[in-house]
C-alpha cells in the first residue's frame, strides 16, 4: 500500500533470476559468467541478494527465483497484488522451451496465489489457427489463466476469420478479459500501422459481455485511443508506461493523463509497472501518487484536478473490478499475514 | 585497435538481454569506438517502447558502464536531457 491506498500492478512480467532450466547453449553454465550475472543483479536490485558468501555458487536467496521476484514486487515496493503474465517468445540462447517466459510467470503466480493473478498471452501470427486455439486452451485449463493478452502484430484484432475464433475460444473457457498490446511497435520487423488500435472497436462491439483491456495509451495513435476508450464502456486502459513517462516527460504526461481523465474518466484507467526487469517499482507507484496536473493546463485546457479518489481507482479499484477482487477483504487478509510476508 | 575487450562486452550484453527477453526485447551493439564509447540500439519489442529512457538508465547504462574499459554508453533513439537523466538514473550503491 502507499499512503493507505491499495496497489494492484496491472502489468507485471517477472524475470527468471535463477540459473535453472538453461539450455545447453547458455553461457551461464560458466562459473565466471554466472558470477558476472550475479554481480549485475546485485548492482541493479539494490542488494536483494547476499553476495558476502558467494564463491562461484548461488547464494540462498537466489535458489528460488519466485522468492526473489516476491521480494522485489511486494516487499521492496508498496505493491499489494499483481496481474502477472507474459508471452511465448520462442526459444532463445538461454532457454530451449519456447513457452519459458509464460511458465516463469505462471510459476510465480501459482507460488503466491493470494497476491497474483496469472494472465496468459498469445501471438498467433505465423502459426495456424489450431495452434493458437490449443495454446489458449492449455493456458486456461492447465495454467489457470484468467485473461488472455494478444499482440496484434501482422494481424488485426477485428479479423473475423482469424481473430474472432480466438475470442470465442476464450469465452467458451470462461475467460472474459481480453488484453491487447497497442501503440508500441517493436523494431524494424514491424510497420507502425500494425499498432493502430482501430481494430479493437469491432470486437468490443460484437462481444459486449467481454472486457477489453488496451495496454500502452501512448502518443502514437493517442487521439484514436482516446476516442475509442471514451465511447466503448467495455474498454479499459492499462496506463503503462504512461506514469513511468512522467519521470522523463512530466509536462507531456500531464497533457495525456488530463485528456484521459477528461474524456474517458477515472473509472477505466489502470496502473501497470511492466516490472520487474528494471528492479524496484516503487518510484512508478509513487509517480501515480504524486501526480498532479499544472494549474495552467487545468485553466488552459480544462483538464481536471487529479483527486485522491482518482488515484485509488487507477492504482487498484478499477482493475480489481475487472478481475473480481474484493479489495477490502484482500487488505484485511494481507494485513493478517505474518509480518515480512 | 579497440580499447574495449569485445568478448567481455558481448557477454555483458548477452546478460542484459537475458533480462530484456522478459519483454521480448534486447539491445544490439552497433558501434564501439577506440576510446571506449559504446553505442547500442534497442531491438525486438523494445524498439518502439516509450520506456527506453528508463530501461537505459536503470539497466543498460549501469550494466555496460560497470566494465572498466567502457568509457560511455549511448543508445540510438534515446537522447534525453542531462537533468532528466540524473533524475531517473539508478541510485548509486
Amino acid at each position: 500500500m502507499i499512503d493507505d491506498a491499495f496497489v494492484i500492478d496491472g502489468a507485471v512480467h517477472v524475470v527468471d533470476w535463477s540459473f535453472d532450466h538453461l539450455s545447453s547453449r547458455s553461457r551461464l553454465h560458466d562459473p565466471e559468467t554466472r558470477l558476472a550475472e550475479l554481480e549485475l543483479y546485485d548492482r541493479l536490485l539494490g542488494g536483494i541478494f547476499d553476495f558476502t558468501e558467494l564463491e562461484h555458487g548461488v547464494p540462498d536467496a537466489m535458489t528460488g527465483s519466485e522468492e526473489a521476484n516476491y521480494e522485489l514486487l511486494f516487499k521492496q515496493s508498496p505493491t499489494d497484488m499483481a496481474i502477472v503474465g507474459s508471452l511465448a517468445f520462442g526459444p532463445s540462447d538461454e532457454y530451449d522451451d519456447p513457452d519459458y517466459s509464460l511458465k516463469i510467470n505462471h510459476r510465480f503466480a501459482a507460488a503466491y496465489p493470494d497476491r497474483c493473478i496469472f494472465g496468459g498471452g498469445i501471438q498467433p501470427w505465423g502459426q495456424d489457427l489450431d495452434y493458437a486455439l490449443d495454446k489458449i486452451e492449455w493456458q486456461v485449463r492447465e495454467l489457470g489463466a484468467q485473461s488472455m493478452k494478444f499482440y496484434p502484430f501482422h494481424w488485426h484484432a477485428d479479423d473475423v476469420e482469424y481473430a474472432y475464433p480466438l475470442y470465442e475460444k476464450c469465452r467458451s473457457l470462461g475467460v472474459k478479459i481480453l488484453q491487447f498490446h497497442y501503440c508500441q511497435p517493436g523494431d524494424t520487423t514491424h510497420n507502425v500501422e500494425m499498432q493502430r488500435p482501430i481494430g479493437i472497436q469491432a470486437p468490443a462491439r460484437d462481444f459486449p459481455e467481454m472486457t477489453f483491456v488496451m495496454h500502452h495509451p501512448m502518443p502514437l495513435y493517442f487521439e484514436e485511443t482516446l476516442s475509442i476508450a471514451s465511447r466503448f464502456p467495455n474498454i479499459y486502459l492499462v496506463c503503462s508506461p504512461l506514469f513511468q513517462l512522467s519521470l522523463v516527460k512530466p509536462r507531456l504526461t500531464q497533457e495525456l493523463v488530463g485528456q484521459l481523465l477528461q474524456w474517458v474518466g477515472p473509472d477505466r484507467l489502470v496502473y501497470g509497472s511492466e516490472g520487474a526487469m528494471g528492479g524496484n517499482t516503487t518510484r512508478y507507484v509513487q509517480a501515480v501518487m504524486d501526480f498532479e496536473i499544472s494549474e495552467d493546463l487545468r485553466k488552459g485546457y480544462g483538464y481536471p484536478e487529479v483527486t485522491r479518489e482518482d488515484k485509488e481507482k487507477i492504482l487498484a479499484l478499477n482493475i480489481a473490478r475487472v478481475f473480481g477482487i474484493d479489495v477490502d477483504a484482500k487488505r484485511e487478509a494481507l494485513a493478517a499475514q505474518p509480518s515480512g510476508a | 585497435m579497440e580499447s574495449v575487450d569485445r568478448p567481455r562486452l558481448d557477454e555483458r550484453v548477452a546478460l542484459v538481454n537475458r533480462l530484456m527477453a522478459a519483454h521480448g526485447g534486447r539491445i544490439d551493439v552497433i558501434n564501439v569506438s577506440d576510446a571506449g564509447d559504446v553505442q547500442v540500439r534497442f531491438a525486438g519489442l523494445c524498439g518502439g517502447c516509450a520506456m527506453k529512457p528508463l530501461t537505459m538508465e536503470s539497466l543498460v547504462r549501469p550494466a555496460l558502464s560497470a566494465l572498466d574499459d567502457v568509457a560511455t554508453v549511448g543508445a540510438l533513439g534515446v537522447r534525453i536531457s542531462e537533468e532528466v537523466r540524473e533524475r531517473i538514473a539508478l541510485p548509486q550503491r
